[in-house]
């Protein structure tokens, strides 16, 4: 059955099977969603073992029962608090990735196409890199005027020494008789660069977002954490988290992660999509 | 094919694409260590010539392909092109230009580019034609080598034979006066390199464009050529010239003929010789 979904990728022709036809006509679907089920079943189970049979169950008798985070779901989903929680984590990271992509795909491209540049700033660019954003966390607070800017800042260096790492090395590797076929052919510098070098990149760009993009979530989670929800620069999802956690809310506890990871899903599948329109030729692998 | 019976009187005779390499030696120096490629190499190629150069592998045939093209100096001797020098004393490293375009090793089609669009590169980039017609063009000529119906399909959608046909169309849409080709058909299989080679023999015979045609394989060289080059090995200079006389237009017939195998026999003589050589010299290196 999957392999019908494969020959039907021929240019203008078009399946006659609806898309949801199709999901429902693969193994992928069917194995994904019962694993979903049989998960959150021996989860239930296994929270709820002490109601039952009067012994906790190690580790898993300490979280709430799915069914009791549904319902704490339900509690904080009409609240404003936690859609402005939603809201304020995504725009740090968004702020934050995107000036990490604004910043560092041209400098990453910089060192890539420029010897000089990349002989003074690659090594201590090497020295910063290993550092691991959380560790600038206490300098930040110290060094920006507010707790917002220095989310930001942190934020932007878990993205930003990713990405250039990854565009660097995609410029740097690009196969040289490209170039030359390109140069023979009579191609300026300007073409170069825009026509050879940056697609010859775009995978690298891409991959350096997808994880870049992962590493802002945690950063900014983290932050969030510290940072805490004063009058300025607080709020979001990781203090969702803590506030629950102070508050003894298991339930919204598991409730605000598990929005993290719907968060960060909604981020990966964004890039994944752009980066598909953005590099058709690489569909075909 | 009915390119046999194509009156080779027909075909264009060709004035430009002389290619003249004088003396050149190329001596690779990394780090104090000379390395000597090509020693005092000596060549004449006929304008509209198909010259196959065959060597041991190693000794030193791409650096010369690599100094017509501009991508290496040289550091003696000259190369002219129609009179033109490219590279000499003066000026160690020839400019690139479209007028010698190179067809690699393995295919270098830029993957993100549709075939068309691909072959479209060159006469757009130059300012030559826009947009809109270099595409026309880039069609046309495709249809003609048989693609046109991959037209807008990706290389990496299209098996290795039709890219490198394709690559070849790139090449001669810039209306060049050399083809310099680096062993274009490696690693094909034997029934898609006849293919490749009576594609390549049809659109010679429709362009008369100087080859420069670097390859291991002897048979290869001496259907395609003119005359095959031997190269000694390392430092590489010629060792053989071999004059083919099988007249055009040549098909897969000629491969069984007596005169065809009486060349190969010669030509491995050459060749064996100067591989035993570059063998023992790699084993002096290697104790």
């Amino acid at each position: 059955m999957t392999t019908a979904v494969h020959s039907a990728t021929n240019a203008g022709q078009r399946t006659r099977r609806t898309r949801w036809e199709k999901i429902r006509q693969s193994t992928k679907f069917w194995r994904g969603l019962i694993a979903g089920i049989v998960t959150l079943v021996l989860w239930e189970i296994g929270s709820r073992w002490d109601e039952w049979f009067d012994y906790q169950l190690p580790f898993l008798g300490l979280i709430p029962p799915p069914s009791a985070v549904v319902v704490a779901w339900g509690e904080v989903i009409p609240q404003y608090g936690y859609w402005e929680s939603w809201y304020l984590s995504f725009r740090r990271v968004l702020e934050g990735f995107l000036a990490a992509m604004i910043i560092g795909i041209p400098f990453g491209l910089l060192l890539a196409v420029n010897r000089y540049m990349r002989e003074i700033f690659f090594p201590p660019f090497e020295v910063l890199r290993p550092i691991p954003p959380l560790a600038w966390v206490p300098g930040s607070l110290i060094f920006w005027p507010t707790n917002e800017m220095s989310i930001a800042f942190v934020t932007f260096l878990g993205a930003f020494f990713t990405i250039v790492i990854n565009v660097l090395g995609g410029a740097r590797s690009i196969d040289i008789r490209l170039l030359r076929a390109a140069q023979s052919m009579g191609a300026t510098r300007w073409d170069m660069f825009w026509r050879i070098v940056l697609p010859a990149t775009l995978p690298s760009i891409f991959t350096g977002a997808a994880v870049g993009m992962g590493i802002t979530w945690e950063v900014v989670l983290a932050a969030e954490m510290i940072s805490g929800g004063g009058t300025q620069g607080g709020g979001g999802l990781g203090f969702f988290i803590w506030n629950s956690y102070m508050g003894g809310s298991l339930e919204q506890i598991v409730v605000g992660m598990i929005s993290i990871g719907i968060a960060g899903y909604l981020c990966s599948s964004g890039i994944r999509w752009l980066g598909d329109r953005s590099m058709p030729w690489q569909r075909l692998f | 094919m009915n390119r046999a019976a194509m009156n080779p009187e027909q075909n264009p005779v060709q004035t430009k694409g002389a290619i003249s390499i004088r003396n050149v030696t190329k001596i690779y120096d990394p780090e104090g260590v000379n390395v000597m490629a090509v020693d005092d190499c000596t060549l004449e190629i006929q304008p509209g010539e198909v010259c196959m150069v065959v060597g041991p592998s190693g000794c030193g045939k791409t650096t010369l392909l690599n100094a017509i093209a501009g991508f290496h100096s040289v550091t003696m001797g000259e190369i002219y092109l129609d009179g033109e020098l490219l590279c000499g004393p003066s000026k160690p490293k020839a400019d690139q230009g479209a007028d010698r375009v190179v067809v690699f090793q393995n295919g270098a089609l830029f993957p993100w580019k549709t075939l068309t669009d691909n072959v479209a590169y060159g006469p757009y980039v130059q300012g030559k034609l826009g947009k809109a017609e270099s595409r026309q063009k880039a069609r046309h000529m495709l249809a003609e080598a048989g693609l046109g119906d991959f037209l807008e399909k990706f290389p990496g959608e299209v098996s290795s034979g039709m890219a490198r046909r394709a690559e070849i169309v790139r090449a001669l849409i810039n209306d060049p006066k050399v083809l310099l080709l680096d062993e274009p058909y490696r690693a094909m299989d034997e029934l898609t390199k006849s293919i490749m080679h009576e594609a390549l023999l049809e659109m010679y015979d429709r362009t008369r464009v100087t080859l420069f045609f670097i390859t291991h394989d002897l048979e290869e060289a001496i259907f395609l050529g003119d005359r095959v080059v031997v190269m000694t090995t390392r430092p590489c200079k010629t060792k053989k010239i071999l004059n083919v006389t099988i007249p055009r237009p040549r098909d897969y017939r000629v491969l069984s003929s007596d005169a065809f195998r009486q060349l190969v026999d010669e030509t491995n003589e050459a060749v064996h010789e100067e591989a035993l050589k570059a063998f023992e010299a790699g084993e002096r290196e290697m104790a």
